[in-house]
């Protein structure tokens, strides 16, 4: 087997396009996974793929562009779950499923309409990603995005984990516990919606999840964490990437795999072999007594 | 010497409902003192207010002579407990690593002198030994240890611990009592933890100050626990049982007849509105 075709890949335009945008986005992914672990909001970022779905259905019935649809109704959602969030929980999450049922029938309504009056190849943008027909104009404003989303994360890391682990020792400190969550919940929400243009809004919390977890099993601290997960997922993305791209050959009917079959079979696969060769031994130490 | 916490007419209210009115007290250095009372009476946001968290309605709190403010160094706070998944990638390093300098931007520098001064705050806690293991992975006593090595790592005047005993065996509660009244006398802060249960600080705290009706008692044990003046803070007759060297509270009288609520008793400074 030869390995011409990488470079054949290499020199296509929307494969670059999407191996830029891809990683990119991915390593953010890998990073904010890390917190959402320590956070346990993994259902949070379920809830704003879901919302991003109706926008980016949304955007493409009134002929705007998907991720800006995805992302508006993405950093909406996040701030309105975090200003809901003073409730208890049992309210809280009651609430978000109302809104959550609410914003998936709209979802299912553009859905729809896309597949009736738009192009028909919008849903499936949607739902599976739409990596490959990037609009390269928006190549440098993913970049952007999530560079500045990758420094404030930098930025914020120590206040928002003592926020996550010890809210009030936090508030005692001077950190701005709520600022700073609302911050983190829409760097989520920017990672979330931008990995569905990657994944499809079907699998993108698989970047999210995936890579962080991976990684959580054989590093300690959250911030090695975060970033082997980033590494880990972008060079997921960029395998999933090629591989789509070479894919095309496979069948005699000549059509490319989604790039989203390949980073979810990826990122199964690194968990895998994470978890069998980082076994944890689930001995506990007898206390020791005080003296 | 000014008194490490002193608190003054502090009342505090949310919304129309006031939750205690008046308080007056002071907690000197090296002082351990448990905060008790019925559910609802307050212990948590007495504890929130002292730290600065919650805005009294009239009233005033002062640390080291000094009134109370934000980004406060002089404050350890521990809090129930901390949850988190087995695969957490948190050491226990790291949480006490955030108790010294979590607030502020960026990242750590790997200093000398940080490493030493979490692994004396881990060594006070006797959690050397944990200080490399995942935070999920360990016990409910473990966990709340740490969060003490956190909530000290600063060195703090004072130390406030809310109900950190809840979701705790007997042991485990035993050593973490032992460990906060050692802790306060060693190193000369002063300590208010919140408890449901008296009885783990028995012999321990040196004070107990009890919140019940919106008012409080602080005094020793032996004088704050007696029926005629719980029954002065509930309002209602109350039966303190002691069997076997421990103490149950109970409402009403048990003999069948209406006890007279009697004054406060001149031992315990009891508070009434």
């Amino acid at each position: 087997m030869t390995l011409g075709w990488i470079g054949e890949a290499l020199a296509s335009a929307p494969v670059e396009h999407a191996l830029i945008a891809g990683t990119e986005i991915a390593f953010l992914s890998g990073l904010v996974g890390a917190f959402v672990m320590l956070r346990g909001q993994s259902f949070a970022g379920h809830v704003l793929t879901d919302v991003g779905t109706t926008g980016g259905a949304g955007a493409y019935l009134v002929g705007m562009n998907g991720w800006f649809g995805f992302l508006s109704f993405g950093v909406l959602a996040s701030v309105g779950m975090e200003l809901a969030g003073g409730r208890t929980r049992g309210e809280r999450d009651l609430a978000t499923g109302v809104v959550l049922s609410l914003a998936l029938g709209f979802g299912a309504l553009f859905l729809y309409l896309d597949a009736q009056l738009a192009h028909a190849n919008a849903s499936m943008a949607v739902l599976f990603g739409s990596l490959f027909t990037l609009d390269p104009a928006l190549v440098p404003w993913i970049s952007l995005t999530a560079a500045a989303c990758v420094v404030a994360m930098l930025l914020i890391w120590r206040p928002l984990a003592l926020a996550s682990v010890n809210p009030d020792l936090a508030r005692v400190r001077g950190v701005p516990v709520r600022a700073i969550s609302i911050a983190f919940m829409v760097v989520l929400a920017v990672a979330v919606e931008t990995d569905a243009l990657v994944a499809g809004s079907l699998l993108a919390t698989a970047l999210i999840v995936g890579p962080a977890a991976t990684a959580a099993r054989f590093t300690t601290s959250p911030l090695r964490a975060g970033l082997v997960g980033g590494l880990l997922g972008a060079l997921l993305v960029a395998a999933s990437v090629l591989l789509s791209y070479d894919s095309y050959t496979w069948l005699p009917q000549h059509t490319s795999w989604p790039v989203s079959f390949f980073v979810a079979a990826f990122t199964f696969f690194a968990y895998a072999i994470a978890a069998a060769t980082h076994r944890v031994a689930f001995q506990r130490r007898a206390e020791v007594e005080l003296p | 010497m000014n008194p490490a916490i002193s608190f003054r007419d502090l009342t505090v209210s949310y919304g129309s409902r006031t939750v205690f009115a008046h308080l007056t007290g002071e907690i000197r250095a090296g002082q351990f003192v448990g905060v008790l009372g019925p559910n609802g009476a307050g212990k948590s946001t007495l504890l929130k207010a002292i730290a600065g968290l919650v805005r009294p309605v009239a009233g005033a709190v002062e640390i080291d002579g000094k009134p109370v403010r934000r980004r406060n160094k002089a404050i350890g706070y521990v809090p129930q407990s901390v949850q988190l998944d087995e695969d957490v990638p948190l050491t226990g390093r790291d949480l006490v690593g955030l108790g010294l300098d979590g607030h502020r931007l960026g990242f750590p520098l790997p200093t000398k002198e940080r490493r030493e001064a979490i692994d004396a705050a881990l060594a006070q806690v006797n959690a050397l030994h944990l200080a490399d293991r995942r935070i999920g992975r360990l016990s409910g006593g473990e966990r709340q240890r740490l969060l003490i090595a956190q909530a000290v790592v600063s060195k703090p005047r004072v130390l406030l611990l809310d109900e950190p005993l809840n979701n705790l065996d007997l042991a485990s509660t035993h050593q973490v009592v032992e460990l906060v009244k050692r802790l306060a006398h060693e190193g000369q802060m002063a300590v208010l933890l919140v408890a449901h249960d008296v009885n783990p600080l028995i012999g321990r705290a040196d004070e107990i100050l009890y919140l019940a009706n919106g008012r409080m008692a602080k005094g020793a044990l032996d004088d704050v626990l007696r029926p005629e003046v719980l029954s002065g803070l509930y309002g209602y007759p109350v039966e303190v049982l002691r069997a076997g060297g421990r103490i149950i509270v109970a409402a009403g009288a048990m003999d069948g007849h209406a006890h007279a609520v009697s004054s406060a008793s001149p031992e315990a400074s009891v508070m009434l509105p």
